[in-house]
């Protein structure tokens, strides 16, 4: 028995179930019927639906999760609007002197990240994102040079949405950054319309997601009104959160987009800001409770006190699971040294 | 039989059931390879996802090459790759609570459970392109030139890549130990 043997008993594992395939070719049928769109970055509000819906569901998703977690009361109109008060000065104080600071020499932000697989091994993901709104993605620095290097820019349209909003946060108007940034992936809550443009925009989302579930054989969940109150308090924030800290870990570096994340965190109420050391650097701790993440798990960023750079990203599950982490490296670099391989 | 590539060719024709002909053949591979890499409920989520990009980038397929399977890997492995981006704190942490104690009240209950522990405690130690290429041969059946293109990296690269691996693994004082002792 050798080496390969051994790694031979770690070959059989559950495999999917028969139904799985059958979604999946659906997916693909539904691609091949349709012109693929740009998939969004799922919400963490709740894990990505069993369906596979790559080619026209992002947005549906996001509504049918939306819908979901909605309540039956009459709208009310929205406290995001209504209320775009900054509640935590700490961090707007730091934004300042982000800003203050300006953004140091190079053309990029590169963010090294480490996290742990689902196989229990260490990964590291390399993003280089470009003032310009290039994304190279690799896995190593040489992966992340080949990539640079072949011009294989894998931006989205979120990407772009949400950076947009960051640097409109940290330049403008917070209150239709806020907007922006929730809207940077699509949903049917139709921030920024009128309240009839908003109910129409809602039972529209119903629409798309039902069409797709009903093409690939799901049940249609009944129709819900869109939420009011609290709920649609929490649930525009745990969009806001989420975007906004999606434009931390990959834009931190540019000074614009870290101030204009960190002014739209402090508009967050349900985010508490504690103070910590983390690897001799003084740092602050940005959580978001269980009201943010659909009642089911605790986020903590931690971004350093002095330059606002993340440090790293944790999730605390409420009852089951195990928790998880990311660590961030995050430094100012120039896309002609990333493709001729000085980093 | 029409090659893999052949069929990817009628499906850039416009035929769309030769593409899903090309994909019956080989997802059961694909499917089980996700399974190992992320578990059996995540490879359920990404596998469409895999189906949709292999057929929006079948323009870039190399037709030199009648197998496609080779190609899926690589697809499926961006896939997963992607997956594991946009999920910055999604995947799972290590299980400091397993590693806190050295009481064991299970040592003989499954012996081949330890073996899982060890093997990828030292699996865990290897650089990223030693682990891909060492999981598509043993694990996928691949030979180094198709890790290779898994890979996109030559397959003298994806050779070295394995000796490396396999040396690692054979000095792993986890695996040294496993190797000299029976194992069920």
């Amino acid at each position: 028995m050798d080496e390969m043997d051994l790694m031979k008993k770690l070959r059989d594992v559950p495999s999917p179930r028969t139904d799985a395939y059958d979604s999946a070719r659906a997916a693909l049928h539904t691609a091949m019927a349709e012109p693929v769109s740009t998939v969004v970055r799922p919400k963490r509000w709740l894990s990505w639906p069993k369906v596979s819906v790559a080619a026209v569901g992002a947005a549906a998703v996001a509504a049918a999760v939306v819908m979901g977690t909605t309540g039956t009361s009459t709208p009310t109109g929205d406290p995001i609007i209504a209320a775009p008060q900054v509640v935590d000065s700490a961090l707007v104080k730091l934004a300042s002197d982000v800003k203050a600071a300006g953004t140091l020499s190079g053309d990029s932000s590169l963010v090294i990240t480490t996290k742990t697989a689902p196989d229990g091994s260490p990964y590291l993901v390399y993003t280089v994102y470009t003032d310009k709104g290039q994304v190279f993605h690799g896995d190593s620095a040489k992966t992340l040079q080949a990539a640079a290097a072949k011009g294989d820019d894998a931006a989205t349209q979120y990407d772009a949405n949400v950076m947009a909003a960051a640097r409109l946060a940290a330049t403008g108007d917070v209150e239709k950054a806020k907007i922006a940034m929730v809207n940077a992936s699509p949903n049917g809550l139709g921030l920024g319309l009128s309240p009839a443009e908003q109910e129409k925009a809602w039972a529209q989302n119903y629409e798309v997601t039902a069409k797709m579930l009903r093409e690939i054989g799901k049940q249609v969940p009944d129709f819900k009104p869109r939420p009011t109150g609290k709920e649609l308090e929490d649930v525009i924030n745990n969009r806001l959160w989420s975007h906004t800290t999606y434009a931390l870990f990959i834009g931190a570096a540019n000074a614009d987009i870290r101030a204009g994340v960190l002014k739209l965190v402090a508009t967050i109420q349900d985010v508490t800001i504690g103070k910590a050391q983390v690897d001799d650097q003084s740092a602050l701790t940005l959580t978001a409770g269980p009201s943010l993440q659909g009642g089911e798990s605790t986020h903590v960023v931690t971004i350093n006190a002095d330059t606002g750079l993340p440090i790293r990203s944790e999730v605390f599950p409420v009852k089951d699971g195990k928790p998880s982490a990311a660590r961030y490296k995050s430094s100012r670099v120039n896309l002609a040294d990333v493709v001729a391989g000085k980093i | 039989m029409s090659s893999d590539a052949e069929l990817i060719g009628r499906s850039l024709r416009g035929d769309t059931n030769a593409f899903v002909e090309m994909i019956s053949r080989h997802e059961t591979a694909i499917g089980n390879y996700l399974a190992r890499r992320v578990g059996r409920q995540t490879a359920e989520d990404v596998l469409g996802d895999v189906w949709v990009a292999a057929y929006a980038s079948r323009a870039t397929y190399d037709c030199s090459y009648p197998e496609a399977r080779p190609w899926l890997y690589g697809v499926a492995l961006n896939r997963l790759r992607k997956h594991w981006r946009s999920e910055p704190a999604e995947v799972a942490a290590p299980d400091v609570a397993r590693m806190a104690g050295d009481w064991d009240p299970w040592p003989t209950v499954d012996a081949r459970v330890d073996t899982q522990a060890l093997l990828r405690t030292a699996l865990a130690r290897l650089k990223t392109e030693e682990r891909e290429v060492l999981g598509l041969v043993a694990w996928e059946d691949l030979t180094v030139a198709e890790a290779g293109r898994v890979l996109d990296i030559p397959a003298g690269t994806a050779r070295r890549l394995l000796h490396q691996a396999r040396k690692a693994l054979r000095d792993a004082p986890e695996v040294a130990a496993l190797l000299q002792v029976p194992t069920t």
